[in-house]
Protein backbone atom coordinates (compact mmCIF):
# COMPACT_ATOMS: atom_id res chain seq x y z
CA UNK A 1 0.00 0.00 0.00
CA UNK A 2 2.77 2.47 0.89
CA UNK A 3 4.83 1.63 -2.16
CA UNK A 4 1.93 2.70 -3.98
CA UNK A 5 0.64 5.45 -3.12
CA UNK A 6 4.43 6.87 -3.04
CA UNK A 7 4.89 5.18 -5.95
CA UNK A 8 1.69 7.24 -7.53
CA UNK A 9 1.79 10.35 -5.20
CA UNK A 10 3.80 13.05 -7.08
CA UNK A 11 2.85 12.20 -10.70
CA UNK A 12 -0.29 12.08 -11.01
CA UNK A 13 -2.36 13.49 -8.22
CA UNK A 14 -3.83 15.52 -11.18
CA UNK A 15 -4.96 12.71 -12.67
CA UNK A 16 -7.10 11.36 -9.50
CA UNK A 17 -8.09 14.79 -8.41
CA UNK A 18 -9.83 15.00 -12.21
CA UNK A 19 -11.92 11.92 -11.57
CA UNK A 20 -13.06 13.35 -8.75
CA UNK A 21 -13.60 17.16 -10.66
CA UNK A 22 -15.89 15.21 -13.33
CA UNK A 23 -18.08 13.54 -9.86
CA UNK A 24 -18.17 17.21 -8.42
CA UNK A 25 -19.04 18.42 -11.90
CA UNK A 26 -21.88 15.83 -11.89
CA UNK A 27 -22.92 17.39 -8.02
CA UNK A 28 -22.77 20.72 -9.42
CA UNK A 29 -24.93 19.88 -12.91
CA UNK A 30 -27.61 18.79 -9.98
CA UNK A 31 -27.51 21.61 -7.85
CA UNK A 32 -27.36 23.92 -10.12
CA UNK A 33 -30.51 22.49 -12.38
CA UNK A 34 -32.54 21.70 -9.25
CA UNK A 35 -32.15 25.10 -8.55
CA UNK A 36 -32.64 26.81 -11.77
CA UNK A 37 -35.79 24.35 -12.35
CA UNK A 38 -36.91 25.69 -8.87
CA UNK A 39 -36.82 29.69 -9.84
CA UNK A 40 -38.26 28.90 -13.02
CA UNK A 41 -41.26 27.40 -11.73
CA UNK A 42 -41.52 29.70 -8.98
CA UNK A 43 -42.84 28.50 -5.44
CA UNK A 44 -45.37 31.50 -5.16
CA UNK A 45 -46.49 30.99 -8.51
CA UNK A 46 -46.23 27.86 -10.17
CA UNK A 47 -48.94 28.25 -13.06
CA UNK A 48 -46.72 30.84 -15.05
CA UNK A 49 -44.58 28.35 -16.93
CA UNK A 50 -47.62 26.61 -17.89
CA UNK A 51 -48.89 29.84 -19.65
CA UNK A 52 -45.23 31.02 -20.51
CA UNK A 53 -45.40 27.62 -22.70
CA UNK A 54 -47.57 28.50 -25.56
CA UNK A 55 -49.02 32.15 -25.80
CA UNK A 56 -49.06 30.79 -30.21
CA UNK A 57 -51.25 27.38 -29.28
CA UNK A 58 -53.28 29.76 -27.15
CA UNK A 59 -54.08 32.41 -29.58
CA UNK A 60 -54.99 30.02 -32.21
CA UNK A 61 -57.22 28.18 -29.93
CA UNK A 62 -58.77 31.90 -28.96
CA UNK A 63 -59.53 32.02 -33.05
CA UNK A 64 -60.94 28.59 -33.66
CA UNK A 65 -63.08 29.25 -30.68
CA UNK A 66 -64.15 33.00 -32.10
CA UNK A 67 -64.88 31.29 -35.35
CA UNK A 68 -66.63 28.90 -34.54
CA UNK A 69 -68.79 31.04 -32.41
CA UNK A 70 -69.49 33.44 -35.35
CA UNK A 71 -70.69 30.22 -37.64
CA UNK A 72 -73.26 29.96 -34.66
CA UNK A 73 -74.05 33.28 -34.98
CA UNK A 74 -74.93 32.98 -38.51
CA UNK A 75 -76.36 29.31 -38.34
CA UNK A 76 -78.75 30.71 -35.47
CA UNK A 77 -79.11 33.43 -38.03
CA UNK A 78 -80.27 31.57 -40.99
CA UNK A 79 -82.69 29.45 -38.46
CA UNK A 80 -84.13 32.59 -38.21
CA UNK A 81 -84.68 33.54 -41.96
CA UNK A 82 -85.96 30.00 -42.61
CA UNK A 83 -88.35 29.67 -39.70
CA UNK A 84 -88.27 25.34 -40.00
CA UNK A 85 -85.11 25.00 -38.22
CA UNK A 86 -85.54 27.20 -35.74
CA UNK A 87 -86.59 25.25 -32.85
CA UNK A 88 -84.13 22.12 -33.66
CA UNK A 89 -81.19 24.48 -33.28
CA UNK A 90 -82.90 26.73 -30.14
CA UNK A 91 -82.48 22.97 -28.72
CA UNK A 92 -79.31 22.53 -29.45
CA UNK A 93 -78.02 25.87 -28.11
CA UNK A 94 -79.89 25.13 -24.98
CA UNK A 95 -78.11 21.85 -24.90
CA UNK A 96 -75.22 23.29 -25.05
CA UNK A 97 -75.88 25.77 -22.18
CA UNK A 98 -77.16 22.76 -20.24
CA UNK A 99 -73.16 21.15 -20.74
CA UNK A 100 -71.74 24.16 -19.65
CA UNK A 101 -73.53 24.56 -16.37
CA UNK A 102 -72.35 20.95 -15.52
CA UNK A 103 -76.37 19.51 -15.04
CA UNK A 104 -75.52 16.92 -17.93
CA UNK A 105 -73.72 14.34 -17.34
CA UNK A 106 -70.28 13.87 -19.57
CA UNK A 107 -67.37 11.56 -20.28
CA UNK A 108 -63.54 11.60 -21.50
CA UNK A 109 -60.72 10.71 -20.62
CA UNK A 110 -59.00 12.40 -17.83
CA UNK A 111 -57.26 11.89 -14.42
CA UNK A 112 -59.00 10.25 -10.96
CA UNK A 113 -56.71 11.93 -7.89
CA UNK A 114 -57.04 10.00 -4.83
CA UNK A 115 -56.49 11.47 -1.35
CA UNK A 116 -56.34 10.01 1.57
CA UNK A 117 -55.65 9.63 5.77
CA UNK A 118 -52.35 8.97 6.48
CA UNK A 119 -52.25 5.64 8.84
CA UNK A 120 -48.71 7.54 10.42
CA UNK A 121 -49.72 9.30 13.55
CA UNK A 122 -47.88 12.87 13.99
CA UNK A 123 -44.94 12.73 16.00
CA UNK A 124 -43.66 17.05 15.15
CA UNK A 125 -45.80 19.29 17.08
CA UNK A 126 -46.09 21.13 13.83
CA UNK A 127 -47.84 17.96 11.96
CA UNK A 128 -49.97 17.42 15.48
CA UNK A 129 -51.07 21.51 15.54
CA UNK A 130 -52.05 20.98 11.96
CA UNK A 131 -53.30 17.53 11.68
CA UNK A 132 -51.39 17.04 8.78
CA UNK A 133 -51.73 13.25 8.65
CA UNK A 134 -55.72 14.83 7.88
CA UNK A 135 -56.90 15.38 4.20
CA UNK A 136 -58.68 18.79 4.79
CA UNK A 137 -61.23 20.66 2.65
CA UNK A 138 -58.58 23.01 1.24
CA UNK A 139 -56.29 19.95 0.44
CA UNK A 140 -59.80 19.19 -1.64
CA UNK A 141 -60.35 23.17 -2.83
CA UNK A 142 -57.06 23.23 -3.47
CA UNK A 143 -56.63 20.62 -5.80
CA UNK A 144 -60.11 21.37 -7.44
CA UNK A 145 -58.03 24.98 -8.10
CA UNK A 146 -55.25 23.35 -9.28
CA UNK A 147 -57.55 21.32 -11.79
CA UNK A 148 -59.46 23.62 -13.05
CA UNK A 149 -55.91 25.95 -13.91
CA UNK A 150 -54.40 23.11 -15.56
CA UNK A 151 -57.85 23.05 -18.03
CA UNK A 152 -60.13 20.33 -16.50
CA UNK A 153 -63.56 20.80 -18.15
CA UNK A 154 -65.23 18.54 -15.39
CA UNK A 155 -64.82 17.49 -12.02
CA UNK A 156 -66.47 15.48 -9.34
CA UNK A 157 -65.47 14.25 -6.00
CA UNK A 158 -66.54 11.26 -4.87
CA UNK A 159 -69.31 11.46 -6.94
CA UNK A 160 -70.39 14.98 -7.03
CA UNK A 161 -70.14 17.21 -9.66
CA UNK A 162 -68.22 20.65 -9.39
CA UNK A 163 -71.18 22.73 -10.75
CA UNK A 164 -70.04 26.88 -10.68
CA UNK A 165 -71.86 27.42 -7.55
CA UNK A 166 -70.44 23.90 -5.63
CA UNK A 167 -68.93 25.20 -2.55
CA UNK A 168 -66.11 23.07 -0.95
CA UNK A 169 -65.90 23.18 2.86
CA UNK A 170 -65.30 21.46 5.82
CA UNK A 171 -68.09 20.44 8.47
CA UNK A 172 -66.62 18.62 11.72
CA UNK A 173 -64.93 15.51 10.79
CA UNK A 174 -65.89 15.35 7.07
CA UNK A 175 -66.00 17.59 4.18
CA UNK A 176 -68.86 18.98 2.41
CA UNK A 177 -69.39 19.42 -1.42
CA UNK A 178 -73.03 20.86 -2.24
CA UNK A 179 -74.08 20.04 1.08
CA UNK A 180 -73.31 16.35 0.73
CA UNK A 181 -71.33 15.04 3.08
CA UNK A 182 -67.47 13.28 1.48
CA UNK A 183 -65.23 11.21 3.68
CA UNK A 184 -61.40 10.19 3.03
CA UNK A 185 -60.60 8.22 0.61
CA UNK A 186 -61.54 11.26 -1.36
CA UNK A 187 -61.39 10.19 -5.46
CA UNK A 188 -61.60 13.37 -7.67
CA UNK A 189 -61.91 12.61 -11.30
CA UNK A 190 -61.32 15.31 -13.79
CA UNK A 191 -61.75 15.54 -17.70
CA UNK A 192 -59.63 16.93 -20.01
CA UNK A 193 -55.92 16.61 -21.06
CA UNK A 194 -54.11 13.94 -18.74
CA UNK A 195 -50.82 14.66 -19.13
CA UNK A 196 -51.07 18.56 -19.26
CA UNK A 197 -53.33 17.50 -15.77
CA UNK A 198 -51.10 15.69 -14.35
CA UNK A 199 -48.29 17.99 -15.01
CA UNK A 200 -49.82 20.62 -13.55
CA UNK A 201 -50.81 18.64 -10.06
CA UNK A 202 -47.11 17.29 -9.97
CA UNK A 203 -45.21 20.39 -10.19
CA UNK A 204 -42.15 21.09 -8.15
CA UNK A 205 -44.02 22.86 -5.23
CA UNK A 206 -47.16 21.94 -6.24
CA UNK A 207 -49.94 21.11 -4.43
CA UNK A 208 -49.56 17.71 -4.66
CA UNK A 209 -46.08 17.92 -2.97
CA UNK A 210 -47.31 19.62 -0.05
CA UNK A 211 -49.38 16.97 1.00
CA UNK A 212 -47.06 14.39 -0.32
CA UNK A 213 -44.42 15.15 1.88
CA UNK A 214 -45.86 14.28 5.44
CA UNK A 215 -47.07 11.03 3.71
CA UNK A 216 -46.69 9.67 0.20
CA UNK A 217 -49.43 7.42 0.25
CA UNK A 218 -52.13 10.25 0.73
CA UNK A 219 -52.03 11.49 -2.75
CA UNK A 220 -51.97 9.40 -5.60
CA UNK A 221 -52.61 10.78 -8.99
CA UNK A 222 -54.08 8.18 -12.13
CA UNK A 223 -54.60 8.35 -16.12
CA UNK A 224 -57.71 6.87 -17.49
CA UNK A 225 -59.79 6.64 -20.50
CA UNK A 226 -63.30 6.62 -20.79
CA UNK A 227 -64.62 8.14 -17.14
CA UNK A 228 -68.43 8.68 -16.96
CA UNK A 229 -69.06 12.24 -14.18
CA UNK A 230 -72.32 12.56 -12.92
CA UNK A 231 -74.64 15.53 -13.73
CA UNK A 232 -74.64 18.66 -10.74
CA UNK A 233 -77.19 17.50 -8.58
CA UNK A 234 -77.48 20.87 -6.24
CA UNK A 235 -80.27 23.81 -7.20
CA UNK A 236 -79.25 26.84 -9.93
CA UNK A 237 -80.93 29.86 -9.03
CA UNK A 238 -80.67 33.00 -8.96
CA UNK A 239 -82.60 34.94 -6.14
CA UNK A 240 -80.46 38.77 -5.96
CA UNK A 241 -78.58 38.74 -9.55
CA UNK A 242 -80.95 40.21 -12.19
CA UNK A 243 -79.44 39.14 -15.51
CA UNK A 244 -78.98 42.03 -18.45
CA UNK A 245 -80.10 41.34 -21.58
CA UNK A 246 -79.01 43.44 -24.38
CA UNK A 247 -81.78 43.70 -26.32
CA UNK A 248 -84.19 45.19 -23.38
CA UNK A 249 -81.53 47.53 -22.06
CA UNK A 250 -81.82 49.23 -26.25
CA UNK A 251 -85.37 49.01 -26.09
CA UNK A 252 -85.86 51.27 -23.01
CA UNK A 253 -82.93 53.49 -24.44
CA UNK A 254 -84.85 53.79 -27.54
CA UNK A 255 -88.27 54.57 -25.45
CA UNK A 256 -86.69 57.35 -23.17
CA UNK B 1 -1.31 22.04 -18.69
CA UNK B 2 -1.99 20.12 -16.18
CA UNK B 3 -4.77 22.39 -14.73
CA UNK B 4 -6.37 22.27 -18.02
CA UNK B 5 -7.16 18.37 -17.14
CA UNK B 6 -8.62 19.69 -14.22
CA UNK B 7 -11.22 22.46 -15.69
CA UNK B 8 -11.87 20.04 -18.59
CA UNK B 9 -13.04 17.02 -16.27
CA UNK B 10 -15.17 19.54 -14.42
CA UNK B 11 -16.83 21.18 -17.15
CA UNK B 12 -16.87 17.63 -18.46
CA UNK B 13 -18.63 16.08 -15.64
CA UNK B 14 -20.93 19.22 -15.43
CA UNK B 15 -22.16 18.76 -19.11
CA UNK B 16 -22.61 15.46 -18.60
CA UNK B 17 -25.13 15.36 -15.50
CA UNK B 18 -27.28 18.86 -16.80
CA UNK B 19 -27.61 17.17 -19.90
CA UNK B 20 -28.50 13.60 -17.90
CA UNK B 21 -30.76 15.99 -15.54
CA UNK B 22 -32.24 17.83 -18.37
CA UNK B 23 -33.40 14.90 -20.77
CA UNK B 24 -34.93 12.37 -18.11
CA UNK B 25 -36.47 15.10 -16.37
CA UNK B 26 -35.02 13.94 -13.15
CA UNK B 27 -35.56 16.32 -9.97
CA UNK B 28 -35.35 16.69 -6.69
CA UNK B 29 -37.52 17.76 -4.43
CA UNK B 30 -37.55 21.32 -3.47
CA UNK B 31 -37.04 20.72 0.23
CA UNK B 32 -33.72 18.58 -0.67
CA UNK B 33 -32.54 21.26 -3.15
CA UNK B 34 -30.56 23.43 -0.19
CA UNK B 35 -28.78 19.94 0.89
CA UNK B 36 -27.21 19.08 -2.78
CA UNK B 37 -25.70 23.24 -3.08
CA UNK B 38 -23.97 22.42 0.47
CA UNK B 39 -22.43 19.29 -0.67
CA UNK B 40 -20.91 20.51 -4.28
CA UNK B 41 -19.58 23.10 -1.94
CA UNK B 42 -18.22 20.32 0.35
CA UNK B 43 -17.08 18.68 -3.01
CA UNK B 44 -15.49 21.44 -3.87
CA UNK B 45 -13.54 22.09 -0.74
CA UNK B 46 -12.17 18.70 -0.96
CA UNK B 47 -11.16 19.09 -4.91
CA UNK B 48 -9.44 22.75 -3.86
CA UNK B 49 -7.82 20.66 -0.49
CA UNK B 50 -6.73 17.92 -2.75
CA UNK B 51 -4.58 20.34 -5.52
CA UNK B 52 -3.06 22.63 -2.44
CA UNK B 53 -1.74 19.40 -0.68
CA UNK B 54 -0.41 17.78 -4.14
CA UNK B 55 1.69 21.11 -4.48
CA UNK B 56 2.82 20.98 -1.41
CA UNK B 57 3.85 17.05 -1.68
CA UNK B 58 1.78 15.81 0.64
CA UNK B 59 -0.92 14.34 -1.33
CA UNK B 60 -2.62 11.11 -0.31
CA UNK B 61 -5.00 9.25 -2.73
CA UNK B 62 -6.86 7.64 0.21
CA UNK B 63 -7.69 10.62 2.38
CA UNK B 64 -8.32 12.64 -0.63
CA UNK B 65 -11.24 10.07 -2.09
CA UNK B 66 -12.68 9.03 1.38
CA UNK B 67 -12.52 12.95 2.17
CA UNK B 68 -14.70 14.05 -0.89
CA UNK B 69 -17.34 11.10 -0.27
CA UNK B 70 -17.42 11.95 3.53
CA UNK B 71 -17.03 15.56 3.54
CA UNK B 72 -20.21 15.63 0.97
CA UNK B 73 -22.65 13.37 2.81
CA UNK B 74 -21.77 15.08 6.10
CA UNK B 75 -22.14 18.61 4.72
CA UNK B 76 -25.64 17.49 3.37
CA UNK B 77 -26.51 15.15 6.72
CA UNK B 78 -25.38 17.94 9.18
CA UNK B 79 -27.71 20.61 7.39
CA UNK B 80 -29.97 18.19 7.06
CA UNK B 81 -29.94 17.54 10.94
CA UNK B 82 -29.51 21.21 11.36
CA UNK B 83 -33.00 22.08 10.01
CA UNK B 84 -34.88 18.94 11.60
CA UNK B 85 -33.26 20.58 15.08
CA UNK B 86 -33.75 23.81 14.29
CA UNK B 87 -30.54 25.33 13.75
CA UNK B 88 -29.49 26.87 10.34
CA UNK B 89 -26.21 24.22 10.29
CA UNK B 90 -26.64 24.75 6.04
CA UNK B 91 -25.17 28.27 6.99
CA UNK B 92 -22.76 27.18 9.25
CA UNK B 93 -21.25 24.88 6.73
CA UNK B 94 -21.86 27.42 3.93
CA UNK B 95 -19.36 29.49 5.72
CA UNK B 96 -16.93 26.83 7.57
CA UNK B 97 -16.26 25.43 3.54
CA UNK B 98 -16.28 28.66 2.08
CA UNK B 99 -13.48 29.91 3.91
CA UNK B 100 -11.34 26.91 3.58
CA UNK B 101 -11.87 27.31 -0.52
CA UNK B 102 -10.42 30.62 0.01
CA UNK B 103 -8.09 30.07 1.90
CA UNK B 104 -7.10 27.36 -0.78
CA UNK B 105 -7.54 29.06 -3.36
CA UNK B 106 -4.98 31.55 -2.06
CA UNK B 107 -2.32 29.09 -1.15
CA UNK B 108 -2.73 27.70 -4.86
CA UNK B 109 -2.32 31.12 -6.20
CA UNK B 110 0.55 32.03 -4.07
CA UNK B 111 2.35 28.91 -5.27
CA UNK B 112 2.29 29.57 -9.05
CA UNK B 113 2.88 32.96 -8.70
CA UNK B 114 6.05 32.13 -6.90
CA UNK B 115 7.09 29.31 -9.35
CA UNK B 116 6.51 32.06 -11.95
CA UNK B 117 8.80 34.60 -10.29
CA UNK B 118 11.58 31.83 -10.18
CA UNK B 119 11.22 30.54 -14.07
CA UNK B 120 11.75 34.46 -14.94
CA UNK B 121 14.88 35.00 -12.54
CA UNK B 122 16.40 31.85 -13.64
CA UNK B 123 16.09 33.01 -17.50
CA UNK B 124 17.28 36.03 -16.84
CA UNK B 125 20.13 34.46 -15.24
CA UNK B 126 20.70 32.00 -18.57
CA UNK B 127 20.42 34.97 -20.40
CA UNK B 128 23.45 36.93 -18.58
CA UNK B 129 25.24 33.92 -18.94
CA UNK B 130 24.42 33.64 -22.51
CA UNK B 131 25.19 36.85 -23.07
CA UNK B 132 28.90 36.67 -20.63
CA UNK B 133 29.64 33.93 -23.01
CA UNK B 134 29.02 35.59 -26.30
CA UNK B 135 31.16 38.38 -24.78
CA UNK B 136 33.95 36.12 -24.29
CA UNK B 137 33.98 34.40 -28.06
CA UNK B 138 33.77 37.91 -29.36
CA UNK B 139 36.64 38.88 -27.51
Amino acid sequence: MSVFSSSINHRSFYWQISMLCFVLGILLAAAWHTTTSISRSGNSNPRLGFFYQSPIDLTAKNEAENKKNRERISELENALAHQGDAEKTLNKSLQDMKDLLAITEVEGNGVVVTLNDSPKQPINPADQINQNHLIHDFDVANVVNELKAAGAEAISINGQRVGFTSAIRCVGPVIHVNGQGVAPPVTIQAIGNPDTIAGGLDMLGGILEKIRRYDPVMARIEKRAKMRLPAFSGSIQFQYAKPIRPKESSQKESTK
Amino acid sequence: MKVWLLVLSLAGGFAVGYILFDRFNWAISVEYAPYLSVAALAGLDTVFGGIRAGIEGRFQNDIFASGFVLNTLLAAGLAWLGDKIGVNLALVAVIALGTRVFLNLSLIRRYYLNNLAMARSRQQSDNAANLATVAQKTE
